[in-house]
């Protein structure tokens, strides 16, 4: 008995990389579509305070990741651009990351296409400037100084309709930053939200959320989404269950698979100390 | 020695107080003199980009130059910086050009660079998994509560163990999400603000430090 405990608690990890490759797999093909996703206020920060917005507000989205994090931000920002466009609000895009400007433009273009949406006077894509904080401050005073051309046609901003009464962050109904490390969700707000006075939304990665959440109680962040259960939920929000929805079902079980595993491990360990000794 | 050492502390001392006095003095001045510092500060951020790549490039020619272990790699390094700097200045930096079709520089960003992190990325499923295993053994008092705390956030933040909560577990007098949004709001945030709080004051520390000429240390050397 204490032998095969043993060899229990020395399991080959490729066993256990089997494990997580069926959970993962497995409801991707099969989807099983639990119930039971509550949303929660952090999401509802987000989604209540574009609701609240006016047609034709004009909102500003960061999307400071890379493809390494697009599978828990991608449907977040996905989602919040449909709710968006959905109400007639008007986007500009942009990004701090040297490797987010692909996934950035993807977006914003993918879903603008759903609604039909024209470039330049219903969304803008500024693309990627280099600096991180220092594009934050200089957006602060003047955007025209930061960004003097679209990253789509290279077309001076003024010449936007878009643009329209845009000089600087203060201008913005709302800006809503999907950030994965820095500069990102902290940079926005010291350099940002703090300093200028606008409201601040955010969507981070899992590892993300407890570093963020002191903000959301201090109301230097009006909502935010969390990973891709926050993704799932805004989905909810706006009745369009898409990919956070479908992942669901994988990180449940994938939840699942670690919390036995840890369970199984202690419970081996104090069956070893106490009875078998 | 007065343009190694004084003079680099002088500029560091007067751009140190006038940047700090400038966040309290919201005139036109200081708003000037913000924004000339910020474009300052992205010019110099985009040199420092061009000082790495040289870098980068210095350090690898070095390893192929003396054929040290897995040299090899580093002519990978060198195609791949040619071939994507090559196709970004060709697609002017565009995933799709104006007719939406795919620009080198989009593909080599879809189909290399997006699979390429994705999987780096999707490893740390299998190593958490095998470590939480193995390490994560309940050992005191402390990685009890650990353990606990643990338990009740991965059971509760997937909609399978919230529907077996709510099946098993509903005599309790709260859901697994208060207990959830409890840990998050009370122990957790508490303990992420200390730290935050311990960073901010040391970051003031350190930079007074700097702009007062006691810390000289990013001069290089060992003064």
């Amino acid at each position: 008995m204490k032998n095969f405990f043993d060899k229990l608690l020395k399991l080959d990890r490729r066993i256990l990389f089997l494990l997580v490759v069926f959970v993962i797999v497995f409801p991707i093909f099969k989807p099983l579509k639990l119930p039971g996703i509550k949303i929660t206020d952090a999401v509802k920060g987000v989604y209540n305070t574009i609701e609240s917005l006016p047609e034709n507000s004009v909102i500003l989205v960061s999307f400071d990741f890379d493809p390494a994090s697009k599978p828990e931000l991608y449907p977040m920002a996905v989602a919040v651009l449909r709710h968006a466009f959905k109400k007639n609000l008007k986007v500009i895009g942009m990004t701090l990351w040297a490797t987010g400007p692909g996934i950035a433009d993807e977006i914003i273009t993918m879903t603008a296409r759903e609604y039909k949406k024209e470039y330049g006077k219903d969304y803008l894509y500024f693309g990627y400037q280099v600096g991180g904080y220092a594009v934050i401050t200089g957006m602060g005073t003047d955007i025209y100084k930061i960004f003097s051309k679209d990253a789509k046609k290279g077309s001076p901003l003024e010449t936007f309709p878009v643009m329209q009464g845009i000089k600087s962050l203060k201008n913005f109904a709302y800006v809503i930053d999907f950030g994965a490390g820095d500069p990102g969700i902290d940079t926005w707000i010291a350099y940002g939200a703090d300093k200028f006075g606008f409201k601040l939304g955010a969507g981070c990665t899992a590892v993300n959320e407890a570093p963020t959440r002191p903000y959301l109680q201090t109301k230097q962040l009006t909502g935010l989404i969390p990973a891709m259960k926050g993704a799932s939920e805004y989905e909810i929000l706006i009745k369009a269950p898409d990919k956070a929805s479908a992942g669901m079902d994988a990180i449940g079980l994938g939840h699942f698979l670690i919390l036995f595993l840890v369970i199984l491990a202690n419970v081996v360990l104090i069956v070893q100390k106490y009875l078998l000794t | 020695m007065i343009f190694k050492k004084k003079l680099p502390l002088i500029v560091c001392f007067i751009v140190g107080i006038l940047t700090l006095l400038q966040y309290y003095v919201p005139n036109k001045v200081s708003i000037g003199y913000l924004e000339t510092m910020t474009q300052w500060d992205i010019i110099i951020s985009a040199f420092a980009f061009l000082l790495g790549l040289a870098s980068l490039f210095a350090m690898h020619y070095d390893k192929i130059r003396r054929k040290t272990q897995g040299w090899g790699y580093s002519l990978f390094m060198f195609g791949g910086v040619i071939l994507g700097l090559t196709c970004g200045i060709i697609s002017k930096a565009n995933q799709t050009n104006q007719e939406g079709f795919i620009t080198a520089f989009g593909w080599i960003y879809n189909y290399v660079l997006n699979p390429l992190q994705g999987t780096m990325f999707a490893l740390l499923a299998f190593y958490v998994v095998s470590a939480s295993f193995r390490a994560f053994r309940v050992k005191s008092g402390q990685a009890f509560i650990l353990f606990l705390a643990a338990v009740i956030i991965l059971f509760g933040r997937v909609p399978l163990g919230q529907l077996i909560w709510s099946k098993f577990m509903s005599w309790l007098p709260f859901g697994i999400s208060e207990a959830i949004e409890w840990i998050m709001n009370f122990p957790s945030t508490a303990a992420r603000r200390g730290i935050m709080i311990g960073i901010a004051l040391g970051a003031v520390a350190m930079s007074l430090k700097i702009i007062f000429g006691i810390e000289k240390q990013y001069l290089g050397g060992k003064e």
